[in-house]
């Protein structure tokens, strides 16, 4: 656990609470915001590795096979759980991006609303493209 | 007495404007580190920008075969194969810049020997894959 979240102070500290069996504080947002950034990037090694190589193993190929391929269940959930990561995961990124650089109060809120409404559309266009690959 | 009353008086002329300041950038020498940083969040921006792409591209293979086959020519393109290169080359560039925060963030490679060559490893590395991604997707037609 320590491994894998760093020396994120508040994470050390619910660790240990969890180790001594201790009721455990609630979780700080800025602390949840790194873990997820993080658990979402290390997700997205093996994820974007597995996009690619089944690009490169499909160059060229038509239009059948691509779907036979990714219109298969098991592909199409991996598909699935990497565009839920890589969205999430771009999401809190550009929320850091955002803290940085946008200091007004309303203009800061209106960023990440905007965020928040490109991830979601990114997200609904590609599920119903799965859906109507894995159905077609 | 006299002199607290005095400093009373000037105090507020050392306002927030004119409080030293810390060296602002351009007093910085640009080391590599520096510039890793801010390419890992050009590449994080690029990538951002980047899903449209990939939206496109799964629209077009679950719209048809008319479709596809025109995502496909785009692919191919001069222009294509230049924008595709470039977003590999983001991606791997970003996840290298990944590794290394999540070494760092385990508590590892902070000696000085360490970022360099962990530096030196997200500069090329990324290279060094996008070639090998170029290299099989030229290995038989496409
Ligand atoms: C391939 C695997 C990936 C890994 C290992 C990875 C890793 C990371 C890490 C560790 C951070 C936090 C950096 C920090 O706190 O300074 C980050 C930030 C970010 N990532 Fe990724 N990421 C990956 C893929 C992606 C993808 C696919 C996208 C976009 C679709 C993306 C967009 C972003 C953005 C926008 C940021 C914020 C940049 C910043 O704060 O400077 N990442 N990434």
């Amino acid at each position: 656990m320590c491994l894998l979240f760093g020396n994120d102070a508040w994470v050390l500290t619910m660790i240990d609470n969890h180790k001594k069996q201790k009721p455990q504080k609630p979780i700080g947002q800025a602390s949840r915001h790194f873990i997820w950034q993080r658990v979402t990037g290390l997700a997205n090694i093996p994820l974007v590795v597995f996009f690619i190589a089944s690009l490169l193993i499909h160059r060229g190929a038509d239009h059948a096979t691509i779907i036979a391929y990714f219109g298969h269940p098991l592909i199409a959930l991996i598909m699935l759980v990497f565009i839920l990561s890589a969205l999430w995961h771009m999401r809190l990124g550009m929320e850091n991006v955002i803290d940085d650089y946008i200091h007004h109060k309303a203009f800061h809120k209106f960023a990440y609303l905007l965020n928040l409404i490109f991830t979601l559309f990114v997200a609904v266009v590609c599920i119903l493209a799965l859906v109507k690959l894995t159905l077609t | 007495m006299a002199h607290d009353r005095q400093a009373k008086q000037t105090a507020h002329i050392m306002d927030a404007s004119q409080r030293p300041l810390s060296p602002h950038i351009q007093i910085y020498r640009w080391t590599l580190t520096m510039a890793l940083s801010i390419l890992h969040r050009a590449t994080g921006l690029a990538l951002y920008a980047g899903t449209l792409l990939f939206v496109a591209w799964l629209v077009a293979v679950a719209l048809g075969e008319t479709h596809y086959v025109r995502a496909q020519m785009l692919a191919h393109s001069w222009y294509g194969v230049v924008i595709l290169l470039l977003y590999v080359w983001a991606l791997f560039h970003h996840m290298c810049g990944g590794i290394r925060h999540f070494i760092w963030d385990m508590g590892y490679g902070f000696k000085l020997r360490h970022v360099e060559w962990l530096a030196w490893f997200s500069v090329f590395m990324p290279f060094v894959l996008t070639a090998c991604v170029c290299y099989l997707a030229m290995m038989r037609g496409s």
